[in-house]
C-alpha cells in the first residue's frame, strides 16, 4: 500500500508555552475612590471638628498655594527645558538606542562593530559578522532560513523562520514561532509561538516583521499566517518581554515591516502592508498597546520600479524621518535578486502634516 | 558561478549593525488611552476588468510611425554622436541641448562601457528645462549667478535618466547627474503620439471600445497621457487613455518594444492613485487562471487546465474523440543541480516550483497567460500546443530562470508533455531535472519495457533510466501502457528525434500504482526530496512502496518522467542558455532553449 507522502513530520522543535491576553485584560484595575467624610455625632465634637476643619482649610489653602507654585515651577521648567519626570512620557526619537551587542559575542572575539545577518549567501540561519570573520553556532541553523530579527537591551536576538525558495527551507510548521538567541549562552531556541491560523500550501509565510521598543521592553511581530487570496488573516502583536506575554494589537491585517518611534504626538507604530505598497501608523499607549485607529500615510507604488515592493524594515532617523527598505513580496517564493531591493526616504512635513518622499541624490559627476 | 548567490539575493537582507545608533531626545510626549478602531484602507488594489495583449495578437512593427522611428534610430546610432536630439525646441533650449550633446562626457553616456566596439546605446533627449534653484548642487553652484539649463536624457537600454546641467554663459556642461532605474519626468510629445498611434491601431482596443478609435478619443483634455513603468521588462511604458462614457480604458504601451501590453477599464470617478502597470495587469489577469478551470475543445481533443500553487499548469481530464486519455498531466518540480556531488551524493542546487503568481509556493512565476498555437508539419497542420512560460524578473541576467511547459496534442491522437529551459541559471555546469507526472486511471493498465528484442512486462512499481545504450522498439518506443483490450499508449522518450534540437532526455521513468481513494500525487505537491541528486532518487521513488506494489493490469498507473538536461554556454554549442545582446541600441535576450519530455503514441486494439 502506498503511503500518503504529503504528510509532514512533526516540528523538530518543541513549541514553548505561551499565553495571549488582550490589551484590555492587561490594563490595571482602576483604583477605588475614597469614601466621603463621616458626619459628627455631637455638638462639641462638631465645634472641634469645625475648628479643625478651619485649620485644615487654612492649611490646605497654604498648601494649595505652595502646590500651585510648584506646578507653576514645573510647567516653567518643562517649557524651558523640554523634559519632564512625568510617569507616562517617552523621549521623542528612536526607541532602539538601548540595544546592545550580545554578551556571547565578546567571547568569540567580536567587538562592538558586529553585524547580525540572516541572509548569508551560503549558510541558512543566523550569522554574526564583522569585517574579518563570521560565526554561526550550530543551533542557529536548526530552524532553517530566517528572516526578520530584533535585538533587545540585554543583547538577546529574536528572529523568525521565513521560507525562501521552497517551504522546506524552514522547520515544519515553524512560521509562527519566534526564536531567541540567548545573550549569554548564544544558544538559539524557540521562544514562543503566536496563536493564529497555520500556514497553508498557498501561503507558506508566517512572521515577517520584528522590531523592539526599549521604552516598554516590547517586541512587535507581524504575521501573515493563514491568509489567502480572499481573506486577510494576519496580525500584529506586542510581546511583553518581561512577562513573555503576547498582546494582540491588530488582527485581520497582513503586514510585513514594522517599526516604532516616539513622535511628538506620542509613541507611534508604523507598518507596511503585505498586499499593497502602503504604509500606516497608529499611536501607542504607555504600555506600547494600540490606542487609536491605524492611519494610512502613503503609498510608494509609484516609486516602485520592480513591482510588488513591500516594506521589509523601517530605519528611523529621529521622529521625523525614516527610510523604508523594501523587497518584492507577492505571497509567493519568487526568487528576488538583491537588485530588486529598493530604499525610499521619507520626511515629515509639519506644514502639510504629511510624510513626503525625498528624492535621492544623483550619482553626480 | 555559485548557485547560492541566488539564495543570498532573496527576500530579506536582514543585516543591521548591532552597535546601536542613538538619537538625541528632542521633546517630551505623554500618552493616553483610547479604544482601537477598525483600520481605514485606501482604494482597493484589485484590478477588476483587465486583459493582456500578446505580441502574437498584435504586432505594431509595421505601423508607419514605428517604421519611421526605427529608421531614425538606426540612422542616429550610426553617427559619431549617437544621441537622439529633441526637435522643435525654442532657440535657447535648443542651444542648451547643443552644448550638452557636444560634450564628450555626455556622448560617452551613449556608448557601452568596456566594449572594444564602443557599441551605441539608444539615448534620447526628452526635454530641456531651466535649472531650478532647488536643483543646484555644489557642482552647479555657479548657476546661482548665471543661466543654466537641465537637459534630460533617457537611456532606453539601461532604463536610466541622466540630467546634464549646462551653463549658458560659458557654454559648458557643469555636471551630469545619473538616476538609475528612473523614468524621465516628462515624455516628449512625439513619443506620447507614437504610443497613442499604437493603441489606436490595436485590435484589442477596438474590441474593447466596440468601434474603431481615433486620435481625438485619446487626447481628452481632462486626461493626461501618463508615463508608467513596465516592472517586468524594465521598459519605458506610456498609458494613453480612452474616455468612453463614464468609463476609461487605459492602454499600457511598451515604447521600447513597440507593443501593447494590456488594457484596463476603470470608472471615471475611480481613484487613479495606482496607475496601471505591467506587474499589476499581469498578476490580475493570470491569477484568474488560479481560480477558474478553463475548458478547451479543439481538433477532437477535450481537456481542462488551470494554474496550480506549485505544480505549474495542470491539464486534466484529457479526452480524444470522447475517450479519456489521461487524468492529469503536470510539472511537479524543477530541480537544478550544480557542481559535482560530494560524498553524500547530494549536489548543490535547489528545487523550483512554478505556479500561480500570488498565493503560491512558486519560485518562478508565469510571465503571461497560457498560449495556444497550431503545430505545423510538412503537410500542414498536425495538431496544436498549449504553452505556459515562466520567468524570473531579471532574466536573462545570471541566476535568473525561464521555463516552459508545453502540451502538444496531435491530430493522430498522440500527445507530448514537454518541459523547456531557456537558461540562464547560475552557472554553465547545471543540469535541469523537471519532474513530470502523468496519471492514467480511465482503465486498468499494464506496463512493459522494450528490452531490445521484445516487450518485457513490469510486475511491480519501479524505475528505469534512459541511457545512450537504451534500445528502442522498431517504432522508436521504449515503454508501453496497455489496457486489457490491447489498446493504450507507447512512450517515446526524446533522443534527438523530435526536431527541437534536443540532445536527449536521459530520463528517469517511474511507474507507480494509481489509487483513487488516496493522494498519490494528484494534489499540489511540495518539493519532493532533497535537491539535488544525480541518481534515481529524484523524488517520485517516494511513491514506490516498500515492497513495491504489483502493477499487473488491475489498476490505473502513474508515470513519472524526469529528463536530465545539461546546460552549456560554449559558443556554438549553447544549450539551456540565454544571454543579452545589444540590438538597435537596447538589450534583447538571445536564447538557446532545451526541451525534454515523452511522446505518447496511441496503440489501437488492432495492433
Amino acid at each position: 500500500m502506498a503511503r500518503n507522502r504529503r504528510k509532514q513530520a512533526a516540528p523538530a522543535q518543541s513549541e514553548p508555552k505561551t499565553s495571549q491576553r488582550s490589551a484590555a485584560e492587561q490594563a490595571k484595575p482602576a483604583q477605588q475612590r475614597p469614601k466621603g467624610a463621616q458626619q459628627s455625632l455631637s455638638k462639641q465634637r462638631s465645634r472641634r471638628e469645625r475648628e479643625r476643619s478651619r485649620q485644615i482649610w487654612i492649611g490646605a489653602g497654604l498648601g494649595g498655594l505652595v502646590l500651585l507654585a510648584l506646578i507653576g515651577f514645573v510647567l516653567w521648567r518643562n517649557t524651558n527645558q523640554s523634559s519632564s519626570e512625568a510617569a507616562t512620557t517617552f523621549q521623542v526619537g528612536n526607541v532602539d538606542s538601548c540595544r546592545r551587542t550580545p554578551q556571547f559575542a565578546a567571547g568569540l572575539g567580536f567587538g562592538s562593530a558586529v553585524s547580525v545577518s540572516t541572509s548569508d549567501a551560503q549558510r541558512k540561519g543566523l550569522l554574526l559578522i564583522d569585517a574579518e570573520k563570521s560565526y554561526q553556532h550550530p543551533s542557529w541553523r536548526e530552524a532553517g532560513s530566517l528572516g526578520p530579527f530584533a535585538i533587545d537591551r540585554d543583547g538577546n536576538i529574536y528572529t523568525a523562520p521565513v521560507p525562501r525558495v521552497s517551504p522546506s527551507d524552514i522547520a515544519p510548521n515553524s512560521q509562527r514561532t519566534i526564536y531567541k538567541v540567548d545573550t549569554q549562552s548564544g544558544l538559539m531556541a524557540p521562544f514562543l509561538t503566536l496563536d493564529g491560523p497555520d500556514s497553508t500550501p498557498v501561503n507558506p509565510f508566517g512572521i515577517l516583521g520584528l522590531t523592539y521598543d526599549c521604552d516598554t521592553h516590547s517586541l512587535y511581530a507581524t504575521s501573515v499566517a493563514g491568509s489567502d487570496r480572499e481573506q486577510e488573516r494576519g496580525q500584529i502583536v506586542r510581546i511583553d518581554l518581561a512577562t513573555q506575554t503576547v498582546v494582540p494589537q491588530l488582527t485581520g491585517v497582513d503586514a510585513v515591516g514594522v517599526g516604532v518611534v516616539n513622535r511628538p504626538e506620542g509613541k507611534t507604530l508604523f507598518f507596511g502592508t503585505a498586499r499593497a505598497s502602503d504604509v500606516y501608523s497608529v499611536l501607542l499607549d504607555e504600555r506600547g498597546d494600540l490606542k487609536g485607529t491605524p492611519q494610512w500615510l502613503f503609498s510608494f507604488s509609484e516609486l516602485d520600479v520592480y513591482g510588488n515592493a513591500r516594506v521589509r524594515r523601517f530605519a528611523f532617523s529621529g521622529a521625523d524621518s525614516f527610510q523604508i527598505l523594501t523587497v518584492p513580496f507577492g505571497f509567493n517564493l519568487r526568487a528576488s535578486s538583491d537588485r530588486l531591493q529598493q530604499t525610499f526616504l521619507y520626511r515629515y512635513d509639519a506644514a502639510s502634516a504629511t510624510w513626503l518622499y525625498q528624492k535621492p541624490l544623483p550619482n553626480e559627476r | 558561478m555559485f548557485p547560492y548567490v541566488r539564495l543570498g539575493s532573496i527576500l530579506c537582507l536582514f543585516v543591521i549593525l548591532v552597535s546601536a545608533c542613538s538619537s538625541s531626545p528632542q521633546n517630551i510626549i505623554d500618552t493616553a488611552q483610547s479604544t482601537p478602531q477598525a483600520m481605514i484602507r485606501p482604494s482597493p488594489t484589485a484590478i477588476a476588468n483587465a486583459r493582456l495583449v500578446s505580441s502574437d495578437e498584435f504586432d505594431a512593427s509595421d505601423l508607419p510611425a514605428v517604421v519611421e522611428r526605427k529608421a531614425l534610430i538606426e540612422q542616429q546610432l550610426a553617427q559619431p554622436n549617437p544621441i537622439l536630439a529633441l526637435a522643435g525646441l525654442p532657440e535657447t533650449e535648443n542651444q542648451a541641448q547643443s552644448i550638452a550633446l557636444a560634450d564628450e562626457r555626455v556622448q560617452l553616456l551613449a556608448r557601452l562601457a568596456n566594449d572594444p566596439n564602443q557599441s551605441a546605446l539608444l539615448v534620447e533627449v526628452f526635454g530641456v528645462y531651466p535649472l531650478q534653484p532647488s536643483d543646484i548642487t555644489a557642482m552647479t553652484s555657479a548657476c546661482r549667478e548665471s543661466t543654466c539649463y537641465r537637459v534630460e536624457l533617457y537611456d532606453w537600454a539601461r532604463h536610466q535618466t541622466n540630467n546634464v546641467i549646462v551653463q549658458m554663459e560659458s557654454a559648458k556642461v557643469l555636471a551630469i547627474n545619473e538616476y538609475s532605474n528612473t523614468s524621465p519626468s516628462i515624455v516628449p510629445d512625439h513619443l506620447t503620439q507614437l504610443a497613442s498611434e499604437i493603441a489606436v491601431a490595436a485590435p484589442a482596443v477596438r474590441e474593447e471600445l466596440g468601434l474603431q478609435p481615433n486620435e481625438q478619443m485619446v487626447r481628452q483634455p481632462e486626461m493626461k497621457t501618463s508615463v508608467s513603468r513596465c516592472e517586468r521588462s524594465q521598459h519605458l511604458c506610456i498609458v494613453p487613455t480612452f474616455v468612453w462614457g463614464d468609463r476609461i480604458l487605459w492602454a499600457l504601451v511598451d515604447l521600447t518594444a513597440y507593443r501593447l501590453i494590456g488594457l484596463e477599464w476603470t470608472d471615471v470617478g475611480a481613484s487613479s492613485k495606482r496607475a496601471v502597470s505591467e506587474q499589476r495587469l499581469g498578476d490580475a489577469v493570470i491569477s484568474q487562471l488560479c481560480k477558474d478551470l478553463v475548458q478547451l475543445e479543439r481538433d477532437g481533443w477535450q481537456l481542462n487546465y488551470m494554474l496550480t500553487t506549485s505544480d505549474g499548469l495542470a491539464v486534466s481530464d484529457v479526452r480524444y474523440q470522447g475517450k479519456q486519455v489521461a487524468a492529469s498531466l503536470k510539472l511537479v518540480d524543477i530541480q537544478v543541480a550544480y557542481t559535482p556531488s560530494d560524498s553524500s551524493g547530494d549536489l548543490v542546487g535547489y528545487a523550483d516550483a512554478v505556479g500561480c503568481p500570488t498565493f503560491s509556493t512558486a519560485a518562478v512565476l508565469p510571465w503571461s497567460p497560457p498560449s495556444l498555437y497550431p503545430i505545423e508539419g510538412p503537410n500542414g497542420r498536425t495538431g496544436f500546443a498549449l504553452e505556459q512560460e515562466y520567468r524570473s524578473d531579471l532574466w536573462p541576467v545570471a541566476c535568473n530562470y525561464s521555463y516552459q511547459q508545453r502540451f502538444e496534442f496531435y491530430n493522430d491522437g498522440s500527445f507530448r508533455v514537454v518541459f523547456g529551459s531557456i537558461g540562464r541559471g547560475c552557472g554553465n555546469n547545471g543540469t535541469y531535472r523537471p519532474i513530470l507526472r502523468m496519471a492514467f486511471n480511465d482503465a486498468n493498465y499494464s506496463f512493459a519495457e522494450w528490452d531490445g528484442d521484445e516487450w518485457l512486462p513490469w510486475q511491480e512499481e519501479g524505475w528505469q533510466l534512459q541511457t545512450a545504450e537504451t534500445q528502442y522498439s522498431p517504432e522508436g518506443w521504449q515503454y508501453r501502457l496497455l489496457r486489457a483490450d490491447g489498446s493504450g499508449y507507447a512512450i517515446e522518450p526524446a533522443h534527438g528525434q523530435f526536431g527541437d534540437d534536443s540532445r536527449g532526455d536521459y530520463a528517469y521513468l517511474y511507474v507507480t500504482r494509481y489509487h483513487g481513494d488516496r493522494d498519490e500525487g494528484d494534489s499540489d505537491l511540495p518539493t519532493l526530496g532533497a535537491c539535488c541528486r544525480d541518481d534515481e532518487k529524484q523524488g517520485p521513488e517516494r511513491f514506490i512502496d516498500e515492497p513495491p506494489e504489483a502493477i499487473t493490469g488491475d489498476s490505473g498507473l502513474v508515470v513519472w518522467y524526469v529528463p536530465q538536461l545539461k546546460n552549456s554556454d560554449e559558443p556554438g554549442s549553447q544549450y539551456c542558455w540565454a544571454d543579452s545582446v545589444l540590438r538597435d541600441g537596447v538589450f534583447e535576450p538571445v536564447i538557446w532553449p532545451c526541451y525534454g519530455g515523452p511522446l505518447f503514441v496511441p496503440i489501437q486494439v488492432s495492433e
